[in-house]
């Protein structure tokens, strides 16, 4: 370990390490966990929070296409006195040699020109479908460290929150039987896979089509959308009967997504 | 300051360690230290997916595929 304070290093040792060292971490590599992600495994990410922006209503917006986020989306976090968090977040490999901030410059220019920028976030995003194992003999990875963010929307802060719970627990059961063993902290891994996890492999599942969608193909399938009854209340949209309807008006999108599962399943 | 190392360049000026670098290079070239980007000269191959992936252009890779 290096005190990076001070600049030394020293021996630490642990019955258990928990790898929660996020995007760029590096412990679950060297657990064997993990390998690097891939381009098309991170949205390269840029936000800037915006005062004076025009907001229509309390809703949070998503704007899809190749123009403004190539293989991701933008969106607007309205946050309330005229500001939202406005950002994008791009896939690198179809980004056209453009930078995640050049992106949103543009996107800003179109969304919120006279809005006054205030502050600029930037970041990679894992959106990778999740690891096979989560622990490894005295290790558990938590987190972005550990794939564990929504393969669709990138979020990640819940799921995190629910796989430290899971990890908490698998340590506390395993120390408690006086081990520290891939075996026993496996479970930790199990109940993430029957719970969040298998929820998130079928985000990954629907992430490697939707983004895939050519940007005629989106724009048909929003205009299908805006013609259906009862998507909304006021919590929002109704994920469940927008997915009917989607697949109502595309029945190839239910065999992509059933070929996608069944490719997801031979890796 | 621009640091240049076997291929790899960091426009320390733009670069904000985000660590989007770091998490796709596949040599662990580029490692995130506190609120530092260090870069280990001699693991860099290098195979440009770093600068691909970096959000603001920071990184440049001539010698990147």
């Amino acid at each position: 370990m290096k005190d990076l304070a001070s600049g030394s290093a020293y021996d630490e040792r642990a019955e258990v390490t928990v790898g929660a060292d996020g995007v760029e971490s590096l412990s679950p590599r060297w657990a064997g966990l993990k390998k690097s992600l891939r381009p098309d495994e991170l949205f390269s990410c840029a936000e800037e929070l915006i005062e004076g922006i025009d907001l229509p209503g309390a809703f949070i917006e998503f704007h899809l296409g190749r123009s403004f986020a190539p293989g991701g989306y933008a969106w607007v976090f309205p946050k309330g006195k005229g500001r939202a968090n406005v950002g994008v977040g791009i896939n690198p490999l179809h980004a056209g040699g453009k930078t995640a901030v050049e992106y949103l410059n543009a996107f800003l220019a179109h969304r919120a020109p006279d809005g006054k920028r205030t502050r600029l976030v930037i970041g990679g995003c894992s959106v990778a479908r999740g690891l096979g194992a989560l622990a490894a003999d005295g290790f558990v990875a938590v987190g972005e460290a550990a794939n564990q963010n929504n393969p669709l929307s990138g979020g990640g802060i819940v799921n995190a929150l629910e796989a430290a719970d899971m990890a908490a627990a698998a340590i506390l059961s395993a120390l408690s039987r006086g081990s520290s063993s891939a075996k026993d902290l496996g479970a930790y891994t199990r109940e993430w896979r029957r719970t969040v996890g298998k929820t998130n492999d079928a985000f990954h599942h629907a992430a490697r089509i939707f983004y895939g969608l050519p940007d005629e193909e989106m724009s048909r399938m929003a205009r299908e959308l805006s013609g259906v009854p009862g998507l909304f209340d006021e919590k929002g949209v109704k994920p469940l009967r927008m997915v009917r309807a989607l697949v109502a008006a595309n029945p190839r999108l239910l065999l992509q997504f059933a070929g996608a599962w069944l490719g997801g399943k031979k890796r | 300051m621009n640091d240049s190392h076997n291929g790899i360049t960091v426009d320390r000026k733009i670069c904000v360690v985000c660590g989007a670098c770091a998490a796709a290079c596949p040599a662990e070239a580029l490692v995130v230290e506190g609120l530092s980007l260090v870069v280990a000269q001699e693991r860099c191959r290098p195979c440009g997916i770093a600068a691909l992936v970096c959000p603001t252009g920071a990184l440049a890779c001539p010698g990147g595929k």
